[in-house]
């Protein structure tokens, strides 16, 4: 037992990673055409716009079912919410917010623009800490009001009338997933403006600038929507009672910085906290690229349900960045470390 | 001597129209309400189809019985001449339970929609004239769905299903396979496919006429797979600010068809049998009015350029902070 987990904590998780994310991108993109259905309400983008796809975002199923009057949530109608909420806890509490780092069809299409920004040698954009911190609460706001915009669709808040049912499931109007997802299948169909009224000419032509800020942003910075992703702010909600669970021992961790440098979204936090004991942040997608850069002996802990999965081990890291070309630290990570240290 | 002449013939049709009125009458079930119902009835769901809730929070779909060969010039009526045997069949193939009466949603009929899939409606009428046995039918389709049930075995649910034990002779609309889905509403420019059932099997050379709000009809002879297509017609002309996407128009089809069967109902004994089948439906604009495909191409590039101009910018300025 002993043995399989050395051999775990050497093991070079990243290209695990990569065949897991090249084959739940089929599974998910185009499982429908082998009659596969995976679930309505799985905790990954699965856009049921793309004709093929095996299953379906939570997000979509959850405005629906927001899409209801007071007096409905104590109904049938209601009961389909609930039911709706349990079943995406029950596949995410297993996975936890791997589901992102692991299987999400968007965030894998952002690493591969990344991996082709890469070979054509462009240099990446990192957010400073203060833009950082002030964006990270976007999420929240756009998982706000994609709670809010349904219901008001169905109900008066704040004494406002009724929103406009050509909101529709509002957020999927502007959301990538939609106009992106669909093109691996050969269809452009989502790519349209409707000129039907005043709302519909809004939210397709925002679906359409996101499109391409979520192509171009995902070009210059890696995993550029997932900081934005309301998906990733309800995940956060929930993360704490998952199985899956990566931890950290402050008193081990000598802030080297390596995990948050290799970190796709840039999370400072993870070099920084040395006190918290769940290092899962709101931007965490779990990809788990920080417990392989980590050169302490179990400062990083990833465990299922209490059982310890994969540690950070100083030999763990030396046989990954001296050993593998993969595992070198970006060359970019290395221009930026170069340019702060000029800098200081 | 006109005149004179004029008047005779209205009397003579009026009094053929009342020897004959089974065999003339065209009864079909339509989902617009009547001017006195649109108090107190709302369109519900995706499909805007007519409904109301009763005291228990149960919302109820309801259909009203019209006579006439168009859908806006038919009258809505309030009695039968002939009761009908009436049979709601649920998605599951149970018959429901359905209130038929006059209230102040006019004379109409009433059942619950719960289960998801589409709900068949029947109006049956058979009676034996001149050794003929006339079977009029007057049904409806309604799919019940609601995107929060999810997506789940939509080929089963959205899956024709006919009931010859009961209605000898239906009309069917083909689904758009592999296409169809829950959310399919027909609209302007879509090729609707159509067959006649007798005893469940399509019979060709039924005549179909379809007939659309503003009067415009087409009469197509099912082909020998039994089937017959309408391209659905744009017969309204709305200014495109005036244009609202979610209008709902109808069209009436009627399927007619004779054979020379013989056999005895109700202790007549007949030799032929005259099927008349009634079949209303929905359409709404076709969605390449409203919808355009060039102007993403526009601001695609007009956003590809702000946001690479943003970036060169920023990128610039940091290297100079450097």
């Amino acid at each position: 037992m002993n043995k399989i987990k050395h051999k775990i904590n050497l093991a070079n998780i990243s290209r695990f990673r990569t065949i897991i994310q090249i084959l739940s991108f089929i599974l998910i993109m185009y499982g429908g055409y082998a009659a596969i259905t995976i679930s309505e309400r799985i905790p990954t983008f699965a856009c049921p716009y793309a004709t093929g796809s095996a299953g379906t975002c939570y997000l979509i199923a959850m405005q629906h079912g927001l899409h209801i009057t007071w007096a409905d949530f104590a109904s049938y109608r209601g009961f389909g919410f609930y039911t709706g909420l349990l079943i995406f806890l029950a596949w995410f509490i297993v996975f936890n917010k791997s589901w992102c780092g692991f299987v999400c069809p968007l965030g894998s299409i952002q690493d591969w623009i990344t991996k082709l920004r890469k070979l054509l040698g462009i240099a990446f954009t990192k957010y400073d800490s203060k833009l950082f911190k002030k964006l990270r609460f976007i999420k929240f706001i756009v998982l706000g009001l994609l709670i809010l915009i349904p219901l008001g669709m169905s109900n008066s808040l704040f004494g406002l009338p009724h929103f406009s049912h050509d909101l529709g499931a509002p957020f999927c109007q502007i959301c990538p997933g939609r106009t992106v997802l669909p093109l691996f299948t050969g269809s452009t169909s989502e790519l349209f403006i409707d000129f039907a009224n005043n709302t519909t000419i809004f939210m397709s032509t925002l679906g359409i600038i996101i499109f391409v800020t979520f192509i171009i942003g995902s070009f210059f910075k890696k995993r550029f929507f997932c900081f934005f992703c309301p998906m990733s702010a309800l995940q956060f909600l929930f993360s704490r009672i998952g199985l899956l669970r990566m931890t950290k021992v402050g008193s081990v961790c000598t802030k080297c910085g390596n995990c948050s440098r290799v970190c796709d979204i840039g999370i400072e936090q993870i070099a920084e906290d040395i006190t918290s004991k769940f290092i899962v942040k709101d931007d965490c997608m779990m990809c788990f690229k920080c417990v392989e850069a980590c050169p302490e002996n179990d400062c990083l802990k990833v465990s299922f349900a209490g059982i310890s999965i994969l540690n950070s081990t100083d030999e763990g890291f030396f046989k990954r960045y001296s050993d593998s070309k993969t595992f070198k630290i970006d060359t970019d990570s290395k221009e930026l470390i170069d340019q702060k240290k000029k800098n200081d | 001597m006109y005149t004179k002449l004029k008047t005779v013939s209205i009397i003579l049709l009026l009094f053929m129209s009342s020897c004959f009125c089974f065999a003339q009458e065209n009864i079909w079930l339509s989902g617009d309400p009547p001017p006195q119902a649109k108090r107190v009835v709302r369109p519900s769901g995706m499909q805007h189809y007519m409904a109301f809730r009763n005291n228990r929070g149960q919302e109820k779909l309801i259909l009203w019985p019209r006579n006439g060969d168009t859908p806006k010039g038919s009258s809505y009526i309030d009695s039968f001449n002939t009761e009908p045997e009436i049979f709601v069949v649920s998605p599951a193939g149970d018959l429901l339970e359905y209130n038929l009466s006059t209230s102040d949603k006019g004379f109409a009929l009433t059942y619950a929609f719960d289960l998801e899939g589409y709900h068949n409606i029947y109006f049956l009428w058979k009676e034996v004239r001149d050794e003929t046995l006339f079977v009029h039918v007057a049904k409806a389709e309604r799919l019940n769905h609601k995107c929060q049930n999810g997506h789940r075995s939509i080929s089963g649910k959205i899956k024709v299903k006919s009931f010859p034990e009961i209605v000898p002779f239906e009309i069917i609309r083909n689904r758009f396979k592999p296409t169809e889905d829950f959310h399919l509403i027909l609209a302007s420019g879509n090729v609707a496919s159509f067959s006649a059932l007798e005893n469940n099997e399509a019979i060709e050379d039924v005549e179909f006429i379809f007939v659309t709000e503003k009067g415009w009809s087409k009469t197509v002879n099912a082909n020998e797979k039994g089937i017959a297509e309408f391209q659905i017609p744009e017969d309204y002309f709305s200014k495109m600010k005036e244009l609202n996407k979610d209008e709902t128009y109808h069209f009436l089809l009627t399927a007619k068809y004779s054979n020379s069967t013989s056999g005895e109902y109700q202790g007549k004994a007949y030799s032929k049998i005259s099927y008349v089948c009634t079949y209303a439906g929905d359409y709404e604009p076709s969605p390449s009015l409203y919808k355009s495909s060039f102007w993403p191409i526009i601001i695609i590039l007009f956003s590809t350029l702000a946001i690479g101009s943003f970036i060169f910018y920023s990128r610039s300025k940091r290297r100079r902070f450097y």
